[in-house]
């Protein structure tokens, strides 16, 4: 398999997708402090790193879906991977190889964002509020999620044929997802009660009465939605970017399970497809 | 005789659609065999399953006398190149960079052959020209390079020539021939243009909706196919009854035209035809040709596809 990873690195190399997301990163991880700080410059308040570190993985999230479903996509459209099979590379080492050529871009482009947003930010603003172990298991978050993203999407266009078709998917799917994570976000702040104010016409009076929210989420269903929110990538990508996550320590272990299902069903239905 | 490739009773179905339907055949070591059918008759298919991209519903196939089932099947293909339909190589890079892939992704130690094998196709002056920006003709050499990349000994193409100008027809013709005579590789070769195949093959196979009609080598099919003498005269009654005193064998097209099978003494027909007034306009050897024997062989469906 090193061959095929050899060959495929080589090609990475000279991609341009891959270059233009990279040097989109690193120009979002100079936009992103810069911009902060500006904001706040008037206020005598200085930013934390903490404010934007994150920022990046909403962002490679985009970016590997349209990475993965170009750079693999090519290999279908271009009938290049008829090349790997036809001299015997078997079918589970060529989609290992493109796997762990995706996973890699991506962690680059992840990569590429922390180094430079530490080397503009660190002069910027303060230090990192958050104490070591958050910093730490966030990076973990980070580091997991584009991980099992690409694992999702290399699935996608190992199983999909034509590049147009896996690049739109690939696109739409992660904006679905964030959709969705935005969605149970949005249900899971959902207050309790809210308060309800009665006027007296007559003698204007103002009565308040807190009264209990029907949208609330309680129970299983609440549990499920917490769940839902942790487990998926979209819901993942929020809590990471906000730094905001109630069952942080969580969210890499999820990341592992989706990396596992979703290479695990890729390579099954990979090695029964009919190439063409 | 030793094969290359056999199979037997190969069978691949696509849901309700059979694309071949117990195909039984051999390829010799060192022919150029030509596989001759019409769109759907399961050519491509087959050529699929031999490279791996696809795996076989029923029936076996061999390589080198490996059975597709043996897990060493990988080994022979090791000896194979291929070009199947349309060539495979990524649009955005030069020749040579395309080739360094293959050689990498075939575990090659030196890229020091690669000058040769674009010089054997002809694309050693292309430098940085991106493979998007070739021509049809070049890109299926280069197609070619990169099936020849791992020195194989056995080539399958796949319509090599389909889309090519004449230059570019003959360039490929020629190629094919040279890898064939001078370096001793085996070739199966799939193409509707069936002059192009005579003027190659060494052996024939005819598919008909997913099996071999008919295996034949081309001294074979030479002898099978019978020579005629085409005639334009003023009157083919006259010309009918000379030639049946004569006990020739012939075949009347129009009331001028004729064909005239065997061998025949032209002065003595002419003479006797002139004896009864009956004028030869233009006469000339026919031959039944590759085309003729497939239409027989696979009927008249052929020759509405034709």
């Amino acid at each position: 398999m090193s061959n095929l990873l050899s060959a495929n690195f080589i090609r990475l190399r000279k991609n341009k997708c891959f270059w233009g997301c990279f040097l989109f990163m690193a120009a979002a991880a100079v936009y992103v402090p810069v911009m902060r700080c500006i904001s706040v410059a008037n206020s005598g308040y200085k930013e934390r790193l903490d404010n934007g570190f994150f920022f990046g993985t909403l962002f490679v999230s985009i970016l590997i879906a349209v990475f993965c479903g170009l750079f693999t996509g090519t290999e279908y459209s271009d009938g290049t991977i008829r090349n790997k099979l036809i001299i015997g590379h078997r079918r589970t080492h060529i989609y290992f190889s493109y796997l762990l050529t995706n996973v890699f871009a991506g962690l680059a482009m992840q990569a590429v964002y922390f180094v430079v947003f530490l080397c503009i930010g660190t002069p910027l603003m303060e230090p990192f509020s958050l104490n070591t172990k958050t910093l730490l298991c966030f990076i973990a978050i980070a580091v997991m999620l584009p991980t099992a993203l690409s694992a999702i999407f290399t699935m996608l266009a190992m199983i999909i044929s034509s590049k147009a078709t896996v690049g739109v998917i690939c696109v739409l799917s992660i904006f679905l997802m964030i959709i969705a994570g935005t969605y149970i976000n949005f249900r899971l702040r959902e207050p309790e009660t809210y308060t309800n104010y009665s006027f007296t016409p007559e003698d204007g009076l103002r009565e308040e009465l807190e009264e209990k929210n029907p949208r609330y989420l309680e129970g299983t269903e609440r549990e499920v939605y917490q769940f839902l929110y942790d487990f998926l990538p979209g819901g993942q990508v929020l809590q990471c970017s906000t730094l905001d996550s109630k069952n942080a320590p969580r969210l890499p272990v999820y990341s592992g399970i989706i990396f596992i299902i979703s290479t695990a069903a890729g390579i099954i239905i990979f090695r029964q497809k009919d190439i063409k | 005789m030793e094969y290359v490739l056999k199979t037997n009773a190969l069978k691949k179905q696509y849901r309700n659609y059979k694309a071949l339907n117990g195909l039984n055949m051999n390829v010799p070591k060192g022919s150029i065999y030509g596989f001759v059918g019409k769109n759907g008759a399961g050519k491509t298919t087959l050529i699929r399953l031999l490279c791996g991209l696809q795996e076989p519903t029923d029936g076996e196939f061999s390589i080198y006398g490996i059975n597709n089932r043996d897990k060493d099947i990988r080994k022979s293909r090791r000896r194979i190149g291929a070009v199947v339909e349309t060539p495979s190589i990524y649009l955005d890079m030069t020749a040579e960079d395309n080739l360094k892939q293959q050689y990498r992704i075939l575990e090659l130690p030196s890229y020091d052959s690669i000058n040769d094998l674009l010089r054997l196709v002809g694309l050693e002056n292309t430098g940085k020209k991106k493979a998007k920006n070739f021509s049809l003709g070049m890109r299926q050499r280069l197609g070619i390079a990169v099936a020849l990349s791992g020195n194989p000994d056995f080539l399958i193409l796949d319509e090599p020539v389909n889309g090519l100008d004449p230059q570019g027809i003959i360039e490929i013709r020629e190629l094919i021939l040279d890898l064939n005579q001078k370096q001793g590789i085996t070739v199966l070769i799939s193409s509707h243009i069936l002059d192009e195949l005579a003027r190659l093959a060494t052996h024939f196979g005819f598919i008909d909706k997913g099996h071999i009609v008919k295996e034949i080598s081309a001294a074979e099919l030479e002898a099978a196919c019978r020579k005629c003498i085409h005639l334009t005269v003023s009157d083919t009654s006259i010309l009918s009854r000379v030639l049946d005193e004569t006990g020739m064998e012939f075949t009347i097209i129009s009331n001028t035209e004729a064909e005239i099978f065997g061998e025949i003494s032209v002065t003595e027909l002419a003479l006797k035809l002139s004896a009864q007034n009956c004028e030869i306009k233009s006469m000339g050897e026919r031959d039944e040709g590759l085309e003729n024997y497939y239409i027989n062989l696979v009927g008249e469906g052929a020759r509405r596809y034709e």
